[in-house]
């Protein structure tokens, strides 16, 4: 397996970054945690017959970025993402799958958790090409607003061009659980303690999924949570 | 000077008033039951101790120990040492039991001047009071109390109070949900963890939680009043006769 780390530096001048996997298992770990000097970043995938490639992407400040990937015969695409925004700090996450040929997979799934007046928007598009038989594609976006005035924005596209497919798509938007919290509270836990429970608890299907240590450690889980 | 002092009690939810001029006092040590049919507003004070923000105190104190309770923050009297079993625990799936009451027996220690506890001792405490219980060993390490029954919710409840130490118990509809050998542990554990200066404030829509557990104060609430205070002679005469 290989694995390859991407920063904001990485990007060309104009926001741009391609990668082509022709093959191999690879796992490609992004972290967003300072401004990047292009506005709009971009990431570009070529997924050639029998390649595997996970995505990892962690993002805790300013960041647009969109990812876009294009699939061949048996090849996967898995994107597992977290954000979370504090301040006033905006973040526009977009991922689009075209499933070109058929008998592939694609995975998305993009937790975001925004505090303060941060604002986070997750855009997801599905599209499934003509004569793409056995295509399977799946989407999830959960996210949790952790103030009044926090903003999360998702929107799912699915575009779907032929019939032997299956593809899902969920997505849900909500508040900490103030019944949830006034229990832990009255307990003698502090607010912050109490969120910062409820944030994980609702973060534990999102480490499920990643399966893998690495990306555990990428995302700064402590192995006794998983 | 009592441990827990109401007086003159006002509250309202959603623009309704519900209790309308409470007074209790509880000494230390003291067992006091508050009885009441449907819609009294019983469980309108368990929510107000507890903090509740959708119940409102529009007139009147409460004290614990002298200080007052409604100044300080949710999770300051806990570790003051009040402890509300709630009628209807929360799940919060994906929180394991184990961690979350480590966290808040730690935190409630720490702040009372106390040393924390070592995991394995803390296992081993809580391991005693499960298997007092009759608590399956698994149910610590499951989500807080997601999936559990109501028994096990109202057991879990009692595990966590005994593991706290508090001051002052209240036990709001614990019986509530128990079949009759369940409801014998649960107020076995109760009355284990009362000791010397410990009180508690039973609850309760029926009496029978009381044949385990002897009051020594028994309250009618009605209305949203307290119109009855005396002894066991008023839990016998609402067994016989109801509320009317």
């Amino acid at each position: 397996m290989s694995e390859r780390l991407i920063r904001t530096q990485d990007f060309t001048a104009d926001g741009g970054l391609h990668i082509e996997n022709t093959g191999e298992d690879l796992n490609v770990y992004l972290q967003f945690s300072e401004k990047s000097t292009a506005e709009n970043l971009h990431l570009d995938l070529v997924l050639h017959p029998h390649s595997n490639t996970r995505v990892f992407c962690k993002i805790s400040t300013a960041t647009h970025i969109q990812f876009n990937a294009r699939l061949k015969k048996n090849a996967t695409a898995k994107f597992y993402g977290l954000t979370e925004l504090t301040g006033n700090a905006a973040a526009a996450i977009g991922v689009n799958v075209y499933h070109d040929e058929g008998e592939n997979l694609t995975e998305q799934n993009f937790y975001s958790y925004a505090a303060d007046t941060s604002q986070i928007k997750f855009t997801g598009r599905i599209t499934v090409a003509p004569g793409a038989s056995g295509a399977v594609a799946h989407q999830l976006h959960r996210g949790i607003a952790l103030s009044p005035t926090a903003r999360i924005n998702a929107e799912p596209f699915l575009q779907i061009m032929h019939d032997d497919v299956r593809c899902t798509h969920g997505s849900t938007i909500g508040f900490i659980d103030q019944e949830a919290r006034h229990y832990l509270m009255a307990r003698g836990i502090d607010s912050t303690e109490a969120e910062r429970l409820l944030i994980y608890s609702s973060q534990r299907q999102f480490y499920t999924a990643l399966g893998a240590k690495a990306a555990a450690e990428f995302f700064g889980i402590e192995e006794e949570t998983l | 000077m009592a441990l827990l002092e109401i007086k003159d009690l006002t509250v309202k939810t959603a623009d309704k008033e519900i209790l309308k001029g409470i007074s209790l006092s509880i000494d230390s040590g003291k067992i006091h039951a508050i009885m009441g049919p449907n819609g009294s507003g019983k469980s309108t004070l368990t929510h107000v101790l507890a903090g509740n923000a959708d119940f409102v105190v529009t007139g009147g104190s409460i004290k614990l120990d002298g200080e007052d309770l409604l100044a300080l923050p949710i999770e300051e009297r806990a570790r003051k040492g009040l402890f509300v079993a709630f009628q209807h625990p929360p799940e919060i799936p994906g929180v394991n039991n184990m961690q979350f009451l480590r966290t808040a027996v730690n935190t409630v220690r720490k702040a009372r001047g106390q040393s924390e506890l070592g995991a394995g001792e803390f296992l081993s405490r809580a391991k005693e009071i499960m298997a007092r219980l009759d608590m399956k060993a698994e149910m610590i390490k499951r989500s807080l109390n997601e999936g559990f029954s109501g028994g096990e919710k109202k057991k879990n409840e009692l595990l966590q109070m005994a593991m706290l130490e508090p001051k002052l118990m209240v036990l709001d509809e614990i019986d509530s949900g128990l079949d009759v050998d369940a409801l014998e542990l649960v107020a076995q554990e109760a009355m284990k963890t009362m000791n010397g200066d410990r009180s508690m404030i039973v609850i309760t829509h029926y009496s029978r939680i009381l044949k385990y557990i002897k009051p020594d104060h028994v309250h009618v609430l009605s209305g949203g009043k307290i119109i009855e205070s005396g002894g066991m002679e008023i839990v016998h005469r609402i067994e016989a006769s109801g509320y009317e």
